[in-house]
């Protein structure tokens, strides 16, 4: 499996205390994503240039990707991703994202942590876009279920309806992002449509898939009563559906943006204000629901 | 900060019925003090509290803070302070009024005209006066003049038993001779009054006055006797320098006496006259000169009440109004700074009785930074109306200075309201200081003048300090206090006996054990004593025969101080219930949970009043009963039980400052166990437990530090509400495994019933409680490493493999052990052989303890000779985590990665890394060290730690104690800092390292779970002593629903995993920083670490950045 990152207590990703595995590349493209470095498929640097101590230690590197001229720069183009370079980095200026585990070594680690999980916490599979890699996530979540362990998948809901009846009954909880209720600013900001989505949501509903959803609130852009209004019709709708969790929008994913050497899409105008998380907040508790 | 009071003498009042049955106060149109009120806490205050009489003196004493209980010794010596008499400690001072009497024959018969004269003028006063002084003046009298008719009179070696001085005032109208004292001493001073209608009534400024139409002052009137007062400096007490402006001699006084700026105002007089301008400007100028309180009081509303003039009052208090109160509100908008006024009256002087009344009066404290919900009119019935009550007069000094809101600081989240205002109060009060205060007042008992003291045996010395305490600490009885019983000598916070011989303390004391409160609730003290009587019988005459008279003796002792309290509490009505429980216990059993909790803390508070610092031990476990009982009999409320048990942990937080500790105020090892089983395998959780935890959760009592026992099949309940106080944060609760804990007791040999009942030494070394002697003896394992195995870094060792290195380190450590295990022959009479049957030598004198020591009186020991049932002596390694890391980073560097060579590395560690700071930056980034879940890493620990405690085992039966294990450094990592050199894994030379067995600061990046997983791989039953953990969480870590969930899984995991003891708290390294910076915001912030609390603020700034640089660790 490609793995971003593994991070063990955790207790924002679903019930309890929980250990996230998050897992390499996603079909969605947004603006503000949070976390760019799981983007792509393939293994890459992260170059964080204010760590840097000039030692050229990195020199290391048989594509010749880091250059010492006025200031260290690592030219991404040329990096192929192999990580030798982080290696030798005294002062974790260089990161490595993506790295190859097997089903049995995640599982191990998950496992370490099963003292406290107890009956609510557990495993969540995150992203990227898990279910980009379904017969791995299968085959895990297999794993920990004979385990006893709380499974959760969070997904952008993207992906081929087919695996879902094999997926479903091995999670306990999907987080589901909803990015947006409105079919053209989301192809805008995420360069797909919420189409698909949407499909994959109900016909995920309809096998009894546990839910909550997961809102990015994004000042400017899905801040208007519309939107949650939309977001309550959903939920409504669905059966299984515990409730809401909106995610204000931050800015972090931009110093990451950076030393992946792309451009920063974020912005901080986009961060909503306490009152507007409490609006959206308050329009779904008003009617009834649930939220996180 | 500003403050300003305004006191509007006598301005209380009762409806009268010319103003329609209203007051003066609510006729006034007064619309400053109007507007302040509304948006002010408005309430009502007992100035003059019961049993004092309703004087000027008496009721701004109260205002200005000071108790009159405490301070009060008369009226006139303030007066006296005022015009410049210094009285020497044997003169009495009197008021001597300049009076108008009627002109019949007899002195008796004549009545009281005019008590003031007709408001003399100073000027013909000061004639009169000195008319008198020169003919009735002598060694013995002397008379001063003063303000208007207001004079003095001292009596060198004079007594102040003159039986009633009636006050003139009392009297207008009426025929003096009632009113004449009868008392012997008293009538030299009747002869004088009666003397100087002969000298005035006919002096040449009377026959003008009458002339002129006014009465004639033509006698003197002496009463208001008093000594000297003993006023505490005002700035010193408040912390804010103050100044008086009054045109009263009786304030001015009060000002002197306090050290307080007490400026003249010209044409201020104590009538509607007075120049009101003249003080506003005075009041200006003391603030813009650097005053921080300024107290302008204001006599006329208090003259009209006497005269019963009702309008002059009404527009008394309008003046005051429209010319202080407006001015000085505009004044200080002006200044730009935050201000607080208090405006009150000190008494009321009601125009129907024409006399000061002791009613309780209306208060009003405005905040310039917050605007609260008052009342629309500034009156006595508003005021009443609020039932926000002022009980205790002198905390409404308090109440301005340290504002209105009584806050109990949470990291985390808000605290909730169960207690009621008064207790509340109380906790308040004491988290703030105060009482840790008063008890710095009087440091000890001076054994200089005993006689004979150096030629007493240590024991009787003992003996003869511990007689002198109990007769002579000063008794404290707390306003409201629903239990007796203070440990009010503050060197007790300096772990000595608190007594001191030519400015010496003569004796340690003794700490880190917890006492046998069980045998003092259900048999009481008698039978102790009974115990002690008996044991006499059998050791008379032998050697022992002199420690079991010494523990009589004590028990004698604590009766005398027992006996105080009773006779200081008996005439006090509120106090009924204290004094008819103290009647009985601690000597006798306990009857019920009041009783049981008054046995408990007099006990306690006895027993660090002489010093020592004994832990509680199981509270629930020894109150539960009684309180199941009580509540099924319907005899008590489970909130009347919470208010009580809530007085037991407010008396016993009082923050008393020590010497000069960077680790903060108030460290007695006042430990509490709460939960876990009891000796037959029963769950102890009782109503107790809850109640406990409700208080620490309302209150933030972070001392006494609470340890809760849990076990796999604990309560869920109790689960609940412990997360729930956790999560508030101040570290108040901590977690011990007591499935791991038990079993370690019972590994070790203990019998299971034995084990069962442990509890701990103060901080969280277990114990059996009541008969366990125990002390630690901590070392630097990191300091073995490098001083002893790699000599310094000198590079005259070498080390071609790790397993070398470390089984030489091995080697060092076991050889600590065994010094250790040497020291401890010092304590015996040791004859080359082992035995069985270990010869004490003799130890310090520590009778108050052994007696509530089991096994002492039985076998005639003391606590520190071997009298308890169990002695131990636990060596306690500290550094572990340091050196596991150090370890690990050779083996990684040197052995296993090549990075350098061992000689390479002994050279830059020598050197401190320099120049070599990537290499540095390489070996702090690239490993993961203790506290990651590395098992490569925390093997080491796991080994070292079962080779230390092996080497302990060894000790065992080479002396007189059991040498179990233990793993800590409570705050050592500082001191220990100042020796150690550079470490391997990236730290540098000096730098603050692991807490405990906690992973170093910096180091832990795998968040708690980690951390935990880390520290349970070592074998921690053998930590037969305990194997602390801190872990700290952000606050954003357990909010929410989830947060709770979080709190229970890690002591969960942790009990699962074979944690020993955990310390969870919460903690917000930004809030910390601020803490720093502005103290004043967080006065009652508590903070924990293993073993070890206090106030944030109270720390020095070495010991803060520890805690700082502790409470980032995860995310």
């Amino acid at each position: 499996m490609k793995v971003a990152n593994i991070q063990r207590f955790c207790m924002h990703d679903g019930p309890g205390i929980r250990t996230t595995v998050f897992l390499k590349g996603c079909p969605l493209n947004c603006v503000w994503c949070h976390n760019p470095e799981t983007q792509k498929a393939q293994s890459e640097v992260l170059f964080y240039k204010n760590r840097c101590i000039m030692c050229g230690a990195c020199s290391v590197c048989e594509n010749n990707a880091h250059l010492f001229e006025e200031s260290h720069i690592l030219k991404h183009q040329l990096c192929k991703g192999c990580g030798k370079c982080v290696g030798e980095c005294p002062v974790a200026a260089l990161e490595i994202c993506g790295t190859e585990k097997t089903v049995k070594e995640l599982f191990d680690i998950i496992k370490k942590d099963c003292a406290f999980y107890g009956n609510v916490g557990g495993v969540t599979i995150s992203g990227g876009e898990p279910l980009l890699q379904p017969e791995a996530v299968e085959e895990l979540l297999d794993m920990c279920k004979k385990e006893g362990i709380n499974t959760a998948i969070e997904t952008c809901g993207y992906f081929s309806q087919d695996i879902l009846n094999r997926i479903v009954p091995l999670t306990d909880l999907f987080l589901w992002d909803i990015k947006d209720t409105d079919p053209y600013r989301h192809e805008k900001y995420t360069s797909v449509t919420n189409e698909i989505i949407l499909k994959n949501l109900f016909a995920a509903d309809k096998l009894g898939a546990k839910m909550r959803l997961r809102c990015i609130l994004v000042n400017g852009v899905n801040t208007d009563r519309e939107h949650y209004k939309n977001i309550l019709n959903i939920v409504k709708e669905l059966k299984c559906c515990e409730g809401v969790e909106y995610i204000p929008y931050h800015s972090f994913g931009g110093s990451k943006s950076l030393a992946l050497g792309e451009q920063n899409s974020g912005s901080n105008d986009w961060i909503p204000t306490a009152e507007q998380i409490s609006v959206a907040k308050s329009y779904l508790l008003e009617n009834g629901i649930k939220v996180f | 900060m500003k403050y300003l009071v305004i006191l509007c003498d006598g301005m209380a009042d009762t409806p009268v019925p010319e103003l329609g049955n209203k007051t003066p106060m609510e006729v006034a149109h007064k619309p400053v003090m109007d507007s302040l009120a509304a948006k002010g806490e408005v309430g009502m205050c007992r100035t003059v509290a019961e049993g004092l009489k309703p004087g000027s003196d008496v009721a701004n004493l109260s205002v200005l803070g000071y108790d009159p209980k405490v301070c009060y010794t008369g009226r006139s010596p303030l007066e006296a302070a005022s015009i410049g008499v210094e009285l020497k400690d044997t003169d009495v001072a009197l008021r001597c009024n300049l009076v108008t009497l009627s002109d019949e024959d007899n002195y008796a018969d004549r009545t009281m005209v005019d008590y003031c004269a007709d408001d003399i003028s100073t000027e013909e006063a000061e004639i009169l006066i000195n008319a008198v002084e020169e003919a009735l003046g002598n060694d013995v009298f002397r008379f001063y003049s003063g303000v208007s008719y207001r004079h003095c009179l001292t009596v060198a070696n004079g007594t102040t038993d003159l039986g009633d001085m009636t006050p003139p005032h009392d009297i207008s109208g009426r025929v003096v001779g009632e009113y004449l004292s009868t008392a012997p001493a008293a009538q030299p001073l009747l002869a004088l009054m009666e003397k100087s209608y002969y000298i005035l009534k006919d002096h040449e400024v009377n026959k003008k006055r009458i002339a002129a139409g006014r009465r004639p002052a033509n006698s003197i009137w002496l009463w208001g006797e008093g000594r000297r007062p003993q006023l505490q400096n005002f700035e010193k007490k408040n912390g804010v320098k103050g100044g008086i402006i009054s045109a009263v001699d009786l304030l001015k006084g009060i000002g002197i006496c306090a050290e307080m700026a007490t400026p003249e105002v010209e044409g201020a007089t104590a009538y509607i006259d007075t120049n009101l301008e003249g003080k506003v400007d005075a009041a200006r100028e003391l603030f813009d000169t650097g005053c921080d309180l300024v107290y302008i009081h204001i006599e006329a509303p208090d003259e009209c009440g006497h005269r019963g003039e009702i309008e002059n009052k009404v527009r008394s208090i309008e003046m005051i109004d429209e010319r202080v109160a407006a001015p000085m509100v505009e004044y200080l908008r002006g200044t730009g700074d935050d201000f607080r006024i208090l405006v009150m009256p000190d008494h009321p002087t009601p125009i129907a009785t024409k006399t000061h009344s002791s009613a309780p009066v209306p208060y009003m404290i405005y905040d310039s930074r917050k605007d609260i919900a008052g009342v629309p009119n500034f009156s006595e019935a508003n005021a009443e109306a609020t039932g926000i009550f002022i009980s205790h007069g002198p905390s409404v000094m308090e109440r301005l200075n340290r504002g209105v809101n009584m806050e109990f600081f949470a990291v985390n989240g808000k605290r909730p309201v169960r207690l009621s205002e008064q207790t509340r109060r109380f906790a308040f009060e004491s988290l703030n200081h105060k009482y840790g205060k008063l008890t710095e007042q009087t440091p000890c008992v001076l054994m200089d003048d005993y006689a004979g003291f150096t030629a007493l045996t240590p024991l009787e010395q003992y003996d003869a300090i511990i007689e002198r305490i109990a007769s002579t600490a000063p008794i404290r009885i707390c306003e409201n206090e629903k239990i007796s019983g203070a440990a009010t000598l503050g060197n007790a916070i300096n772990h000595t006996v608190p007594a001191t011989f030519k400015g010496d303390s003569i004796f340690r004391s003794i700490s880190h054990l917890t006492i046998d409160f069980e045998t003092v609730l259900k048999k009481g003290i008698y039978a102790i004593r009974e115990d002690a009587k008996k044991a006499l019988e059998k050791y008379m005459g032998t050697g022992k025969e002199p420690f079991v008279r010494s523990c009589i003796n004590c028990i004698n002792y604590m009766e005398i101080w027992h006996d105080r309290y009773l006779q200081e509490l008996k005439p006090l009505a509120i106090y009924r219930t204290n004094y008819e429980n103290l009647k009985k216990v601690p000597f006798l059993p306990a009857q019920n949970f009041y009783e049981a909790v008054q046995s408990l803390w007099f006990t306690f508070a006895f027993v660090r009043l002489c010093g020592n610092w004994p832990g509680i031990g199981r509270i629930d476990w020894l109150l539960g009963d009684y309180l199941e009982r009580d509540l099924a009999a319907g005899a008590i409320t489970l909130n009347e039980a919470r208010e009580i048990l809530a007085h037991f942990f407010i008396k016993g937080c009082e923050w008393v400052r020590g010497g000069d500790y960077g680790s903060g105020d108030a460290q007695h090892y006042q430990n509490i166990v709460l939960a876990g089983l009891d000796e037959n395998g029963k769950e102890v959780t009782n109503t107790v437990t809850y109640l406990v935890l409700d208080i620490l959760e309302e209150l933030g009592i972070s001392d006494f530090p609470t340890t809760i026992r849990i076990n796999k099949n604990s309560p869920a309940e109790l689960l609940q509400r412990v997360a729930e106080v956790i999560r508030l944060g101040g570290g108040v609760i901590a977690v011990y495994n007591e499935d791991l804990i038990i079993e370690s007791l019972t590994d070790y040999g203990y019998r299971l019933e034995e084990a069962r009942r442990f509890a701990n030494d103060g901080c969280w070394e277990v114990q059996i409680p009541g008969k366990t002697y125990f002390i630690y003896q901590p070392f630097d394992a990191l300091r073995i490493l490098q001083h002893n195995t790699l000599k310094n870094y000198d590079g005259s060792v070498h080390f071609s493999n790790f397993d070398e290195l470390y089984k030489a380190f091995i080697e060092d450590l076991k050889r600590k052990v065994q010094e250790c295990g040497e020291d401890n022959l010092n304590n015996f009479i040791y004859t080359g052989v082992p035995t069985k049957d270990w010869k004490w030598k003799p130890s310090l004198p520590c009778t108050v303890v052994s007696v509530f020591e089991q096994g002492c009186i039985e076998k005639g020991l003391s606590y520190l000779e071997g009298g308890p049932v169990y002695n131990t002596v636990s060596p306690h390694i500290g550094g572990l985590p340091d050196t596991v890391n150090s370890l690990y980073a050779i083996k990684k560097l040197v052995f296993d990665d090549k990075k350098v060579t061992f000689e390479e590395l002994m050279v830059v560690l020598r050197n401190d890394w320099k120049e070599y700071e990537h290499l540095r930056q390489y070996a702090l980034t690239k490993y993961a060290y203790f506290g990651n879940d590395n098992d490569e890493v925390d093997s080491i620990a796991a080994d070292i730690f079962s080779a230390f405690a092996d080497a302990c085992d060894v000790l065992n039966g080479h002396s007189g104690y059991m040498c179990p294990a233990g793993i800590s450094t409570f705050g050592r990592q500082i001191e220990w800092a100042e020796n150690r050199l550079a470490i391997p894994c990236g730290k540098n030379a000096h730098d603050i390292l692991s807490a405990n067995f906690s992973p170093a600061p910096g180091t832990e990046r795998e968040g708690a779970t980690a951390i935990i997983r880390s520290y349970c791989k070592t074998d921690l039953k053998r930590a037969v002593s305990g194997a602390a953990l801190d872990v700290k969480l952000l606050p954003s870590a357990v909010n929410g629903e989830n947060g709770l969930e979080v709190i229970k899984s890690l002591i969960k995991g942790f009990i699962s995993l074979g944690g020993h003891f955990m310390q969870l708290d919460i903690a917000d390294t930004a809030m910390l920083k601020d803490a720093q910076k502005k103290p004043q915001n967080y006065t009652t912030l508590s903070v924990r670490v293993s073993g070890w609390n206090a106030r944030f603020v109270t720390l020095n700034k070495e010991w803060q950045d520890m805690i700082i640089a502790q409470s980032g660790s995860d995310i």
